[in-house]
């Protein structure tokens, strides 16, 4: 994306001072100048179906913090809300919904047409499709997702909090998707979040494995029940440790683990590729062979079985994520291991980096594979 | 697996809470289990659990109480915890006339996710919380009518915030959940040829750990 490259999202990665948090994110979020008569066309006034559940959620939201809870503060973000669903007509109010805009809105209290921009900017690049009536299927492949990152960081938690059945379905669920706004108070959500919007959409994720991690030795000394009460209320985070945690664990991940389908901007990618590929369709004659060659222009559609993402029965089931060839290529810090039998090993061919014994003698062969750790 | 049906047996029991936004159900339980109330919880997502020993009958049991969101719209992110629950407490705000209305509905697709064995014998109970406020809107009458023409749910008005009713509530809770799981075991043992019901000769019981 073009704000990638820019000097501000460079600077926005170092560091962001609190006084300048407002400005520099609204830059990250590419709010243009026109916002204030943008968000004057929103309805915020007329009945909607979701005004009984708003005004329940409200008088419990942030209530701890001075402006959230004085009556311009809920009548603002009153307003907020029913003018993200008249902007949002596919989309649906869910509960937490309330905590996203409340962030935005402490954040710019007295610009409440930058705190909407912002958050309506903010929800379709990093929650897209969370809100649609029905997102059991992006929910679901975003914990499937969350699983296989773990299995990948840290193989022994992940096993561990699956066998115990301390599953993501029982904790998970308001972390990915309120983005951590209704489980933490500002001040951390402020910090978690200059991080956020300087990443991609995975990066919720590797903050949720970091939290598993900052509570490893306790994690696996419980049970189920101690998994549980633990995580019921959210434990006292070291944030700036979970911080540095996920984004190693952001850096040092694949992208194949963590690609979702429900995902804004994978979902921008594949239609630029898409166009691109109907543009080389009117050109080119044998766009077949053309397209393969070209990377970065393949359509999943024309993928090999090997580079496809999994659907989603399938993501759900694996505990382990599938690893794309084009990533393999690029992950010279892993050591490879092949278990297949001799015969597919050197008659169907291997990668030529990669260790080879058969499956059995694999728990024999921690010597040798220990000091690679 | 089935089990011996012993004094030495330490149960848990699942129990789920449902009912409206806003209605208390997050205040019902903490009033139970921490004996405190705070005006200012916020909105459960997803779902909360906490736990508690009580004494039903001269038995230890550890009671594991399920707390839940209350749009309806999160029912579709799964309600795994629903399966194995021993009952359900069907929560209601005495000043607001819709959260009464709304338990049929809770109660009907509890049933149809929970999917337990005997659905017209399953144990609900059913609590009108905020009888503190002035308000009121469902009258006792009506919603014990309520409860009687859905095969017999026993119904409490509490209030979480003066502690009103919910010692008491709990342990009716506990009760019903107690006998579910009885009920559930013997089911079991029935149906298995290798576990015999004795209650005189026990076998021995692990007591520091929950037969769940």
């Amino acid at each position: 994306m073009q704000l990638v490259k820019s000097p501000r999202f460079v600077q926005a990665c170092v560091d962001i001072p609190e006084i300048l948090r407002a400005e520099v994110w609204a830059a990250l979020m590419g709010i243009n100048s026109t916002y204030r008569s943008v968000y004057e066309t929103y309805n915020k006034t007329s009945k909607h179906s979701a005004d009984r559940q708003i005004d329940v959620d409200i008088p419990r939201c942030h209530q701890y913090d001075r402006l959230l809870s004085s009556p311009d503060g809920h009548a603002k973000l009153r307003r907020l809300l029913k003018a993200f669903l008249s902007a949002n007509p596919t989309l649906v109010y869910w509960q937490g919904m309330d905590s996203i805009f409340a962030s935005w809105l402490r954040l710019n209290f007295n610009d409440e047409a930058l705190a909407f921009s912002c958050a309506n900017t903010f929800v379709e690049k990093y929650l897209h499709d969370y809100f649609l009536p029905d997102n059991s299927s992006v929910m679901q492949e975003t914990l499937a997702v969350y699983t296989h990152l773990l299995t990948f960081h840290d193989p022994e938690l992940s096993s561990h909090v699956l066998e115990i059945g301390f599953v993501p379905d029982l904790y998970a669920i308001p972390w990915f998707l309120t983005l951590y706004t209704h489980v933490c108070s500002f001040d951390k959500i402020y910090q978690i979040w200059d991080s956020l919007l300087v990443s991609s959409s995975s990066f919720p994720l590797c903050f949720a494995v970091a939290i598993l991690q900052q509570f490893r030795s306790a994690i696996l000394s419980y049970d189920f029940n101690d998994c549980i009460l633990h995580f019921s209320d959210m434990p006292a985070l070291d944030v700036e440790w979970c911080l540095a945690t996920s984004r190693q664990i952001w850096a040092q991940t694949p992208p194949s683990v963590t690609s979702r389908k429900h995902d804004a901007w994978e979902a921008c990618e594949e239609n630029a590729k898409k166009q691109l590929q109907k543009d080389i369709d009117s050109h080119v004659a044998d766009t077949t062979v053309e397209g393969n060659v070209v990377k970065g222009l393949l359509l999943d559609s024309d993928l090999e079985w090997w580079a496809k993402t999994p659907p989603l029965a399938e993501l759900r089931s694996n505990r382990v994520a599938q690893i794309r060839f084009d990533d393999v290529m690029l992950m010279d810090q892993y050591l490879m291991v092949d278990i297949r039998s001799d015969a597919s090993f050197h008659a169907i061919g291997h990668w030529r980096a990669s260790l080879h014994f058969d499956a059995e003698s694999l728990a024999n062969m921690s010597d040798v594979l220990l000091p690679f750790k | 697996m089935g089990m011996n049906f012993t004094q030495a047996t330490w149960f848990c029991l699942d129990v789920i809470i449902l009912g409206n936004s806003g209605v208390g159900k997050t205040s019902l339980m903490n009033q139970f289990v921490n004996k405190k109330f705070s005006s200012q919880y916020k909105a459960t997502i997803g779902a909360d659990f906490l736990t508690k020993e009580v004494i039903v009958d001269d038995r230890v049991v550890t009671l594991q109480i399920w707390d839940t969101a209350g749009q309806e719209r999160f029912q579709s992110l799964g309600v795994a915890f629903y399966r194995g629950a021993d009952c359900c407490v069907l929560c209601y705000d005495v000043t607001v006339n819709k959260t009464f209305e709304a338990l049929g509905s809770w109660r009907d697709e509890f049933l149809i996710q929970a999917s337990p064995r005997d659905p017209d014998n399953f144990p609900f109970v059913c609590l009108g919380n905020k009888v503190d406020l002035d308000q009121r809107q469902v009258l006792a009458q009506d919603a014990q009518e309520w409860c009687e023409s859905k095969n017999s749910i026993s119904h409490f008005e509490t209030s979480a915030k003066e502690a009103i009713n919910v010692e008491k509530a709990f342990l009716e809770i506990s009760r019903a959940a107690l006998r579910q799981e009885a009920e559930d075991q013997a089911y079991t043992n029935d149906y298995s040829d290798t576990i015999k019901i004795n209650s005189n000769q026990s076998q021995p019981q692990q007591a520091d750990s929950c037969q769940c």
